[in-house]
């Protein structure tokens, strides 16, 4: 076990650092707002910033356009950005949609994609859930039909991450029925569909934040080019459920760094302002609070790295991506009541940007939905014990 | 980073498996005899005195990953106080360092007699006394040596005997001061390798309902495809994992005294209640003696207490 950074990823934190550095975080204007994840909210200017440092596309393959670095230092990047608060939301689920364009697409959805992806300008939503098929994905009921040189898909997606702000959406819909196919899990094939597609039409949905960060599609008689399978027809399920590790790991990654800043942020309001005729941090049991989230966010950030080697060397991961998810968004939400309990009921006003009262309000009442996205918590804890300690499925 | 285990940590751990197999697992370890014998095996394989007094630091990761395997095999002995702290500690008091020698360490003014494992099997006893005044610690050291009448019996069980020093022998012992920087460097080493006790009782605890939870058949089906059994075993897991790497992490950063005492508090809180949870998982059968889970939980308690507390440790981070 060797715990150091390797003396490159060091030296590049700090480059990091000096970009972060160069321009106040807040002159970057927010395009779309926060969703809670440690990734900060939209922010275009500040992923263009980022494509022309070059570090979309840092590990990428070189003859792909990338930088063909080390996981490692996108793993340091991420980790100074969410240690920062950047704007840099799309930025980890971009990455995945780069990685599948160059792993399992076609040259021409390649050549079309990977550039103006790389420049910050492309921005990729996940359109998998419907009405009727959330927990149970295979429910779904969007249809694509082969028509010459395109499909035609028919359906209706939700809780759509920033679709209404980003450029593309990949979407999940069966090609084959399920009599066809054999089973549910076969005849599903993903697609890349551009925003600007005629028939897609984006709901935006009002959250409890008062913000909008989910949408729901609607497609109706959408039209996308042949070429815009991502991997093969028929294979999308198992495509999608070989990445969900992938998904799950870069998805909650930043967060653990993220929540050791909100605590110190909570610490120091707890200092500096005063109740009952005294500094709130010294309510009873306040103190504690803090230092049990600060320990268990620092483990937790550690178990991210361990599980990031993990994936790095191709090892199996049975559970850790499951189990970690679920920590790190529980975790989340425990900071989000503490910072509820600091403020009281100022956890209910928003006030200007990039105050701590903001800033604690949106963490609060966007935690509900961290154990929920991504997978329920209730599902990773059953995925847990089946695929983990291999137990039967109930 | 890189948390694949060395080749050397891989050798270490292999060993200790077999030894587990071949020594500990094989017969009765209930009687003193057997265990001093046993006690002998662990010194002649080179694990008492395995953190070099002079060199310290330099394998405390090592030695967490072999008091964790020990204690995930269900060896009792007490490695950690007698084989792997004392040395260090007889260095710092100006002593000729000695494994083979009880542990007994206890806050003085604390309000009970101190008592520790293990002492039954040893000749001599090396008492580590705190004093704690005004938020300064002082440290006190001293040799006794022990025979029958020097030791009362608090506690016996099939694996450990809680014992203390008789008053008579507790009168006669002389002290002699620490140096207190070193003793406090040492005590942390302590929590983390407690720690790292703590992990590996833990990790068979959680084997052991797995076992259960898949074998357990009620209604028709094994207990754990229900998920009120599932997603108590996957929390067991979470505070494990959290437990054993943050150890890992303060096993490799033993001067990082925030990192050990929160891999402390963190395996004395998670590792204990994911011990105290498989209580339920097990059902009525954990709670006879029966079944060997007992043995697991009152190890893990002696544990969680040596080398301080989970609220101890959660404190002292509270005034970092």
């Amino acid at each position: 076990m060797q715990f150091a950074f390797p003396a490159s990823a060091a030296a590049f934190r700090l480059e990091v650092r000096d970009f972060l550095a160069e321009r106040p975080l807040e002159e970057y204007p927010a395009d779309a707002t926060d969703g809670g994840y440690g990734t900060g909210p939209f922010s275009r200017e500040f992923l263009r910033a980022l494509g022309q440092r070059g570090w979309i596309g840092l590990t990428w393959p070189v003859e792909f356009g990338g930088g063909g670095r080390p996981m490692i230092d996108q793993l340091v990047m991420l980790e100074e950005l969410a240690f920062a608060g950047a704007p840099f939301g799309p930025l980890v689920g971009n990455d995945q949609w780069a990685q599948s364009l160059i792993r399992d697409s076609n040259a021409r959805l390649r050549d079309e994609l990977l550039p103006p992806i790389a420049a910050g300008e492309a921005t990729c939503w996940q359109g998998f859930s419907e009405p009727d098929a959330g927990s149970d994905l295979l429910a779904l009921t969007t249809r694509a039909t082969r028509d010459g040189d395109e499909y035609v898909i028919n359906g209706r997606k939700i809780w759509s991450s920033e679709a209404g702000a980003y450029t593309h959406g990949q979407v999940l819909a069966r090609t084959e029925s399920i009599e066809d196919a054999g089973s549910r899990a076969n005849g599903l094939t993903m697609f890349v569909v551009s925003n600007d597609a005629p028939g897609l039409t984006l709901r935006p949905i009002l959250a409890m934040t008062g913000e909008v960060y989910h949408y729901e599609a609607f497609l109706d008689d959408v039209r996308v080019p042949a070429w815009n399978v991502l991997g093969s027809e028929g294979e999308g399920f198992r495509e999608l459920l070989r990445g969900l590790d992938r998904d799950r790991f870069w998805g909650r990654f930043t967060k653990p760094a993220n929540l050791l800043t909100k605590l110190d942020s909570i610490e120091q309001y707890a200092r500096s302002n005063r109740r009952d005729g005294r500094p709130i941090i010294e309510d009873s049991g306040l103190a504690r609070r803090l230092v049990e989230l600060r320990a268990e966010a620092a483990a937790t950030r550690l178990l991210f790295h361990k599980l990031g080697w993990q994936l790095s060397n191709d090892q199996p991961v049975p559970y850790e991506s499951a189990l970690y998810k679920t920590m790190a968004d529980e975790l989340g939400q425990r900071v989000a009541n503490l910072a509820a309990d600091v403020l009281e009921q100022d956890t209910l006003i928003r006030r200007e940007p990039h105050e701590f009262e903001t800033e604690m309000h949106h963490l609060y009442l966007s935690s509900p939905g961290q154990t929920i996205a991504g997978g329920t918590s209730e599902v990773l804890r059953s995925t847990v014990a089946t695929r983990g300690l291999g137990l039967s499925k109930g | 980073m890189d948390f694949g285990l060395e080749e050397h940590q891989d050798q270490l751990l292999r060993t200790a498996t077999q030894w587990i197999e071949r020594s500990w697992a094989a017969g009765e370890t209930s009687t003193p005899a057997v265990r001093r014998a046993l006690w002998g095996e662990i010194e002649a394989n080179g694990w008492a005195g395995l953190l070099d007094p002079d060199d310290e630091m330099a394998t405390v990761l090592d030695a967490a990953l072999l008091v964790e395997e020990l204690a995930r095999g269900g060896c009792s002995l007490p490695l950690v106080g007698s084989g792997l702290i004392a040395p260090l500690v007889s260095t710092a008091a100006g002593l000729e360092a000695a494994t083979g020698r009880g542990f007994l360490a206890f806050e003085d003014g604390a309000g009970r007699e101190p008592s520790a494992r293990g002492l039954e099997i040893f000749d001599g006893v090396l008492a580590v006394r705190r004093t704690v005044e005004d938020g300064t610690t002082s440290w006190e050291v001293a040799e006794i040596l022990v025979d029958d009448s020097a030791l009362v019996a608090e506690q016996t069980e099939d694996r450990f005997v809680l014992s203390r020093l008789s008053d008579d022998a507790a009168a006669s012992v002389t002290w002699r001061a620490a140096d207190g920087a070193a003793m406090e460097r040492i005590w942390m080493v302590g929590a983390v390798l407690s720690a790292a006790e703590l992990v590996g009782l833990s990790r068979a605890v959680l084997e052991r309902c797995v076992d259960y939870a898949g074998a357990r058949v009620q209604g028709g089906k094994p207990i754990g495809g229900h998920q009120a059994i599932q997603h108590r075993l996957a929390d067991m897991l979470a505070g494990i994992d959290q437990s054993r790497y943050a150890t890992y992490w303060a096993a490799a950063h033993p001067n990082d005294v925030v990192a050990v005492h929160q891999a402390k508090a963190l395996a004395g809180r998670d590792c204990l209640t994911a011990i105290r949870s498989a209580h339920q998982v097990m059902g009525a059968i954990s709670f006879s003696a029966e079944d060997e889970l007992h043995h697991f939980h009152k190890q893990a308690v002696l544990a969680a207490n040596e080398f301080g507390s989970a609220n101890h440790h959660w404190t002292a981070l509270e005034s970092a």
